[in-house]
């Protein structure tokens, strides 16, 4: 097992259930609560200041809320297996307005290096932490989804595999992955955030021998560029 | 945040520290998914005329992987059958090789060596019979040793300078020409490999020397009388110190001299397959012939490995 994985999933354990980011129970706000005046004299469409600095919870959800709501994401990172590919990849995802804790994210992305391409789609449940009483949110990732992966062989492979009596054929494959991993949300405007991620995807191959001896680990490293919709 | 919530994001946390030491990261069985991301399955070997050994006298062949950082990973040990193909040490046939301790994916280059069968070593310490470096996924295996061996050539000069003139000339043999200038041209060696001349007299051969560079003496004057009368070039004279059953002095006449890549760090008693030059005497050889040594290099083993 790879120690330093277990010591991140630890840590980030540990900033997800904190209990000033989990508590239903809301603490003094510095900043006055609207009247009902002021309330009625805000302009349609225009935002309220929300400072990303400030380090108390709010106890009023701001009209837009940049925690919640759609947000489209683009992806590029490391596949860190193999031969470490570049990945790039797309999201879209949506997290719950009332709390901004929970989101749901569909991915597809894409690996190429130079012994074949590895794709996949994802769908994860998002749980992130401290959204709007922090700069920075960790979350934890979990879902499922399925891959597609096609080998290249290289120009001098396929010419020698003959001798050996292989056929220099391109293979492919497809089945169903696991995944899950942590991260972090760093919250650059109203509008725009950026998630450093770490997923571990178990990939479930098509080999011989039980479950447990067919998952391949497409472990990535990557960041999102999220636009909040 | 409800109990239920947190119940739930616990359990999910714990199912991932299960799965993540629970799954196996690399399959048992390499397939599309993990050949496309970049792993290698196993490496195929494809060798040419490679000489079969005799375990228990001449060691056995190992192959190694060479990382980076100069360190090298045992892909185990092999033989070379009576038909000329691959054998693992029981005597089946092989053409690859699969390692559970490394990723076959971080070798860089491969290496052959002869080995003791007795003690594996940890690290090649045998005999460097063939190496090359992977490129694109394939590596051309040569013996380790300049190009420039292909075009080495010479001549002996039958004369024995050790025991005084006129007496059993046609008893020695020197890389000397008359003005005493070196007579063979032959790259330098490397760490790994060494020249060494064999004489081949009355069914036996006899260890001559070994030499790095045809300009400067050999390591030996084993069978001559004053060293101090011998130039300064690989050679000897057969005068005295013979093994058993032949007497010296005796006259080189009929016999056959080789000069063969051997591995610096071994001493075998029998003379390698890697013979780069070789020479017949006459049997009516007078004093002062000069016998051609032939290049023998395209008899070299070679062959291919290929990363799959």
């Amino acid at each position: 097992m790879n120690l330093r994985s277990l010591f991140a999933a630890l840590l980030l354990i540990s900033a997800a259930l904190a209990p000033g980011e989990t508590s239903a129970a809301p603490v003094a706000s510095p900043i006055p609560p609207l009247t009902d005046e002021e309330d009625a004299s805000r302009v349609p469409g225009t935002v309220l200041p929300f400072d990303l600095q400030q380090t108390t919870r709010r106890d009023g959800r701001p009209t837009r809320d940049p925690v919640g709501g759609f947000q489209i994401s683009f992806l590029g990172g490391v596949q860190m297996r193999g031969s470490a590919s570049g990945h790039a990849g797309l999201a879209f995802s949506h997290f719950k307005r009332s709390t901004g804790n929970v989101g749901l994210e569909l991915e597809g992305g894409a690996s190429r290096g130079p012994n074949g391409q590895v794709s996949h789609g994802l769908f994860s449940l998002i749980l992130q932490s401290g959204g709007r009483s922090s700069k920075m949110a960790p979350y934890l990732a979990f879902g499922g989804g399925i891959y597609y992966a096609k080998e290249k062989l290289r120009d001098r492979v396929a010419e020698e595999l003959p001798t050996f009596g292989i056929d220099p054929v391109e293979e492919t494959e497809s089945g169903a992955l696991i995944a899950f991993g942590l991260g972090i949300r760093i919250f650059m405007s109203e509008k725009i955030s950026f998630r450093i991620d770490y997923r571990e995807m178990r990939a479930i191959t098509g080999g011989s021998g039980g479950l447990f001896h067919r998952f391949y680990s497409l472990r990535r490293v990557g960041g999102f560029l999220s636009i909040h919709l | 945040m409800s109990a239920k919530r947190v119940g739930a994001i616990r359990l999910l946390i714990i199912l991932s520290l299960v799965l993540l030491p629970a799954c196996n990261q690399t399959p048992t069985e390499i397939t599309a998914l993990p050949r496309a991301a970049g792993e290698i399955q196993k490496v195929l070997v494809d060798l040419t005329s490679l000489q079969p050994l005799d375990p228990a006298a001449e060691g056995i062949y190992h192959l190694w992987a060479l990382l980076e950082r100069s360190e090298s990973r045992s892909l185990g040990a092999f033989n070379i059958g009576a038909g000329g193909q691959m054998v693992d040490t029981s005597g089946a046939p092989i053409s690859e090789f699969r390692s559970d301790e490394f990723a076959l994916r971080e070798t860089l280059g491969m290496l052959i060596t002869i080995e003791s069968e007795a003690e594996m070593p940890e690290s090649p310490s045998g005999m460097q019979i063939l190496s090359g470096t992977f490129i694109e996924g394939v590596a051309r295996l040569t013996v380790p040793i300049s190009s420039a061996i292909t075009s080495g050539s010479g001549s002996v000069r039958i004369f024995s300078p050790t025991d005084g003139p006129n007496t059993n000339e046609t008893s020695g043999f020197w890389m000397v020409d008359a003005n005493g200038d070196p007579s063979v041209f032959l790259p330098d060696t490397t760490a790994a490999l060494v020249y060494e001349i064999f004489v081949d007299i009355s069914g036996s051969s006899l260890k001559v020397g070994r030499f790095d560079r045809t300009d400067q003496a050999d390591d030996l004057c084993r069978f001559c009388v004053d060293a101090r009368l011998a130039p300064e070039r690989p050679g000897d004279d057969l005068l005295v110190n013979g093994p058993d059953g032949i007497v010296f002095p005796t006259s080189l006449a009929g016999t056959r001299i080789t000069v063969s890549l051997e591995g610096r760090g071994n001493d075998f008693l029998s003379r390698s397959q890697l013979i780069v030059l070789e020479g017949f005497v006459p049997s009516s050889v007078t004093p002062e012939a000069i016998v051609p040594l032939i290049n023998r290099s395209d008899s070299f083993p070679f062959g291919t490995a290929v990363l799959f």
